[in-house]
């Protein structure tokens, strides 16, 4: 009788785990059966049969474990794919990239040069400077949006994990009232370690088994998420630091901890690492083209005169760096400033300033290096291209701010010039060689060197004395003797009012050459000429990048970052299947396998069943003879 | 090993997935005709791409420029050819005005005539306009007429001195213009250093000499009167500084050499008591200045030993200034043609680099069409293959014989 009892708990269980065959996170069962404890009869011991003394479920602890830790390496660099190849297309897509937009601008200033006194070039090179602005202004968008999609995806994994831990909490209850020390519910604890893998995958956690079955879910740097029956909700708040951005609070009965620095892995730390490292890097280097494309034109379209006969004014303008204070600031301490000073300094990271016990420390967030003080402020000047200004913001210890000189710069890099007659293609001065003067003697390379010396257009003429071996020199619009007696050298040159020049030949006693505004000079493109080669310079990264490089190596870090993280993926699929296909060999269902068991259970059921049939058959003749 | 049932559907199908994207992927190059077809599939190819396209845009761009400079260039050395062909024939006349003793009152009116009609015209040739309608010859101030004609006669140049530079190649600057004023005005007239001249007040028939310079580093740039005293005697005066008989009483030689501060002239024929002659500093003097001085004085002496000696002083002072003129726009046309062939051998420069960048770009850019067509012809019978073992594990079951 035991055998058909035994073998129908294995038939049973075969056909549990047919029908589970395809269910995820199943492990096969197996009927552990035992020889009853013998009858003694006087000398001898009859055997009982047989017993069920458990359903045991086969799996291996440690490949549970590899999986999850897989998982969550995998899932984190797969979200990381996801995005980073999103951002790879964004700026290396031969029409939305910048650089044919930096082409068309550049192509246009020459053309600028190549036809100064026709309107149509310089149409051209306003319309290139807007589509410029366009594209800027669109990558710039597009970073913006990859970065709210962040944001709410982080949301939604959030809200997820804690949907998991709320029901992992649930089976550790349901566990501990059920289960006792020898058996344990096969059924559930499949379903818990299911759970496990599925939050692995959203995040990395640690798993403590305590001794009564029971389970303790660790996240980030220790902190609780599971304990027995209890769960520790996660939120995404804003960010005490970047107050733009979300980051990870756990909320827990003894209050809110921000634990954002110290999530990783699964895709929520995909999520994170992506934002705060690939997408902000990118961000910063494409304002920081943007800021020293600005500033670098602005400068040299100051140097110049414009049709109207005006000086150059500013082609471009960019936003100042980005001030955020911390939330957890003194509500009274106000926000310091920051402008940039040398953009050919400037890097892209981002940078921290603390105060702490009345000073200062500004810390690189890249490299987190301490790049200034500790110090008192106000001002430090030309940290990295930036003058960090703290004047008057009457800070306290802990205060701390962000400061973000370059993530601004294409969102807020705009065009100026609007009329044609205002781009400054001429120079601002001309010399003029006198058709009087007996000497052969020339005036020759007027540079502007001071753009801002507000006598620069005043008319100055060097007069030759008797003897022609000295010159005075006099400024005639502001009536004023500038340099009296000065000695000749044939190839010198002469500085005054914000402008130098070269003077050639061999004058003659009253001899004049003349510095003069230049007023009409249409066709003069010695300013414009430098538009077109500001793009062969190297502006950016302490002088090593043309703005093109700039962003083709940006373009290239992307493209080596979504690489590494394609190949780091790889790897960690091909480890997480293997360790899937090892779980699978242990704990799947095998079909011809359960077939080849339900034949085998089936004749050992028909066998017992059988002895049942025998008894009763020998029972039958006993009473038959009686 | 042991094996799972699901695990051999998972297998098979993520092997067949597997194989479904690298198809896939070689149809894309295949389709781009690109080796890569992200940057991460080669992020230092890609960035050398990208400095090879921006590299390719300037050369194009180098190009456009070097265009513009030709077209220039050209327009500017057609107008000097003219100039200079002008002048060749003014040269002519003027050798012709030269001979009075077979020339008659008529021819010299003529000769007269055409010269002042080919100064006209050399007037309308330095006030060119291009196809935009803007002056050749004024410097940056293309929208000014460089030469006009005061209330005195003279001309006055209204341009700058602006030279309009192109960038040809990527340390390559050329110069696509002349000013005016460099071209027809900044010309030193007499021999280029000094000019001589008879008084117009002179009786004898004396001629002076055009000279020359024999000591530059004694030659002083001023100006000087050399004065007869008697028909036999001359002095010296530097009217620059004022000093009177530098040379004081000298012997008058016909034809002999008379040299001070480094330069020698020569008077020949016979002047007379009181007369005099210059010798001045070169001045600048404008080729339309010459060429009307030229014509006025064809016309306007007088048949007098005196005014033949004023007439042949101002034939060879004229012809001197040509000279000195047609100099000046052979030179400035030789540099033109210089720039030309500069524009020439940077466009050359520039093709062999934009060839250079092209085949780079295109080694590193483009697919092997030939390996990219057997890869796929390999990948798809695998893939093939893949599909056909699925299938036929997936009959297998000990099921179908229990």
């Amino acid at each position: 009788m035991s055998g058909l009892k035994a073998f129908q708990s294995a038939l049973n269980t075969t056909s549990h785990n047919i029908a589970n065959v395809q269910t995820d996170g199943y492990s096969r069962q197996r009927v552990e059966l035992d020889t009853r404890p013998p009858q003694q009869f006087g000398n001898i011991f009859i055997g009982q049969g047989v017993g069920v003394t458990d359903v045991q479920r086969i799996i291996d602890e440690f490949v549970t474990a590899n999986i999850r830790e897989f998982s969550s390496s995998f899932n984190r660099l797969e979200m990381m794919e996801t995005f980073a190849s999103r951002l790879e297309n964004l700026i290396a897509d031969e029409n939305g990239s910048l650089l044919p937009a930096l082409d068309d601008f550049f192509n246009a200033a020459s053309d600028v040069a190549n036809d100064p006194s026709s309107p149509a070039p310089r149409v051209t090179l306003i319309a290139a400077a807007e589509n410029l602005q366009a594209r800027f202004t669109s990558l710039s968008t597009e970073m913006q949006n990859l970065d709210q999609e962040v944001d709410r995806r982080i949301q939604f994994e959030v809200a997820d994990i804690n949907a998991i831990t709320t029901e992992i909490a649930r089976i550790n209850d349901n566990i501990e009232r059920i289960s006792s020390t020898d058996n344990e519910p096969a059924d559930l604890l499949d379903k818990r370690d299911q759970l496990l893998q599925q939050l692995s995958e959203k995040v990395s956690v640690t798993v403590v088994e305590q001794t009564d079955g029971i389970i303790n879910v660790l996240v980030g740097s220790g902190q609780l998420l599971v304990t027995g029956a209890i769960t520790n909700q996660l939120s995404a708040v804003v960010d005490p630091n970047n107050t733009d951005r979300l980051g990870i609070q756990l909320v827990s009965n003894s209050g809110s901890v921000n634990i954002t620095s110290s999530i990783s892995g699964g895709s929520l730390g995909g999520l994170l690492d992506f934002r705060d490292n690939v997408l902000t890097d990118t961000q910063n280097s494409l304002g920081r083209t943007a800021i020293a494309l600005a500033e670098t034109f602005n400068s040299q379209h100051r140097d110049g005169y414009d049709l109207n006969g005006n000086l150059g004014t500013d082609f471009f303008s960019v936003s100042a760096p980005q001030v955020l204070g911390a939330t957890t600031n003194n509500p009274a301490t106000g926000t310091p400033t920051a402008v940039i000073s040398d953009v050919t300094a400037l890097t892209i990271s981002d940078y921290r300033a603390d105060f702490v016990g009345g000073n200062y420390t500004i810390t690189r967030l890249s490299d987190n290096a301490v790049v200034a003080g500790p110090a008192v402020g106000p001002v430090f000047a030309n940290v990295d291209g930036v003058d960090f200004d703290f004047t008057g913001i009457g800070a306290v210890a802990g205060d701390s701010f962000i400061f973000r000189p370059t993530r601004q710069g294409a969102e807020s890099f705009r065009t100026l010039i609007t009329d044609v007659n205002d781009i400054a293609a001429a120079s601002p001065i001309r010399g003029v060689d006198t058709t009087a003067n007996i000497g052969d003697v020339t005036i020759s390379n007027e540079t502007v060197t001071d753009v801002t010396d507000a006598n620069l257009l005043n008319t100055v003429t060097v007069t030759f004395n008797t003897p022609a071996n000295t010159f005075d020199v006099f400024d005639v619009t502001g009536a004023a003797l500038l340099a009296g007696g000065v000695a000749y050298t044939d190839g010198m040159t002469i500085s005054f009012n914000g402008w130098s020049a070269t003077l050639n030949g061999s004058p003659q006693p009253g001899d004049v050459l003349t510095i003069e505004e230049n007023t009409g000079a249409a066709t003069d493109n010695r300013n414009a000429l430098f538009f077109a080669d500001l793009s062969n310079q190297q502006f950016i990264g302490g002088n090593t990048a043309s703005y093109e490089q700039s962003y083709s190596a940006m373009t290239a870090n992307v493209g080596a970052v979504t690489q590494q993280i394609k190949i780091n993926r790889d790897v960690e699929e091909s480890m997480l299947n293997a360790s899937v296909a090892e779980r699978e060999s242990i704990s799947g269902v095998n079909l011809d396998e359960e077939a080849a068991n339900l034949i085998r259970f089936q004749q050992a059921y028909q066998a017992s069943a059988r002895v049942v049939q025998t008894a009763q058959t020998i029972f039958q003749t006993l009473l038959d003879a009686t | 090993m042991r094996v799972s049932t699901s695990l051999i559907y998972t297998q098979s199908l993520r092997n067949m997935l597997q194989q479904q994207s690298e198809v896939i992927r070689t149809q894309q190059q295949l389709a781009t005709g690109k080796q890569n077809l992200v940057p991460s599939d080669d992020p230092s190819t890609a960035s050398r791409i990208l400095d090879l396209n921006d590299a390719l845009n300037k050369i194009g761009q180098y190009e456009e420029n070097a265009n513009f400079a030709v077209q220039r260039l050209g327009v500017e050395e057609s107008i000097l050819g003219s100039v200079e062909n002008l002048l060749q024939r003014v040269r002519e006349l003027t050798i012709q005005a030269g001979n009075l003793a077979t020339l008659d009152p008529v021819s010299k009116v003529a000769i007269a005539d055409e010269i002042r009609e080919l100064n006209n015209e050399l007037f309308n040739l330095v006030n060119t306009r291009d196809v935009n309608g803007e002056y050749l010859f004024s410097g940056y101030q293309t929208g000014t007429q460089p030469f006009t004609i005061d209330a005195s006669g003279n001309y006055v140049y209204n341009g700058d001195q602006g030279q309009l530079e192109l960038q040809i190649g990527e340390n390559r600057k050329i110069l696509t213009n002349d000013s005016g004023a460099d071209v027809f005005q900044l010309i030193r007239n007499g021999n280029g250093s000094f000019i001589t001249d008879n008084n117009i007040a002179n009786t004898g028939n004396g001629v002076i000499s055009t000279g020359s310079v024999l000591n530059p580093s004694a030659f002083l740039s001023d100006d000087y009167t050399i004065r007869f005293t008697s028909a036999t005697t001359y002095e010296v005066d530097n009217n620059t500084t004022g000093a009177v008989n530098i040379i004081g009483a000298q012997a008058y030689t016909d034809g002999g050499s008379i040299s001070f501060d480094g330069l020698e002239v020569s008077i020949s024929g016979t002047p007379a008591v009181g007369d005099s002659f210059t010798v001045n500093a070169s001045r600048n003097q404008s080729i339309m200045t010459t060429l009307r001085d030229l014509s006025s004085a064809i016309t306007g002496t007088t048949s007098s030993p005196a005014g033949n000696a004023q007439y042949i002083q101002s034939i060879a002072s004229a012809l001197n200034n040509i000279d000195r003129g047609m100099e000046n726009i052979i030179e400035v046309r030789t540099r033109v043609g210089a720039r030309l062939n500069s524009i020439d051998a940077q466009r050359d420069d520039n093709d062999a680099r934009k060839l250079q960048f092209t085949s780079v770009k295109s080694d590193i850019e483009d697919l092997d069409f030939a390996e990219a067509i057997s890869r796929l012809t390999f990948q798809s019978t695998a893939l093939q293959a893949s599909q056909q073992t699925f299938a036929r594990v997936q009959d297998l079951s000990l099921f179908d014989f229990i």
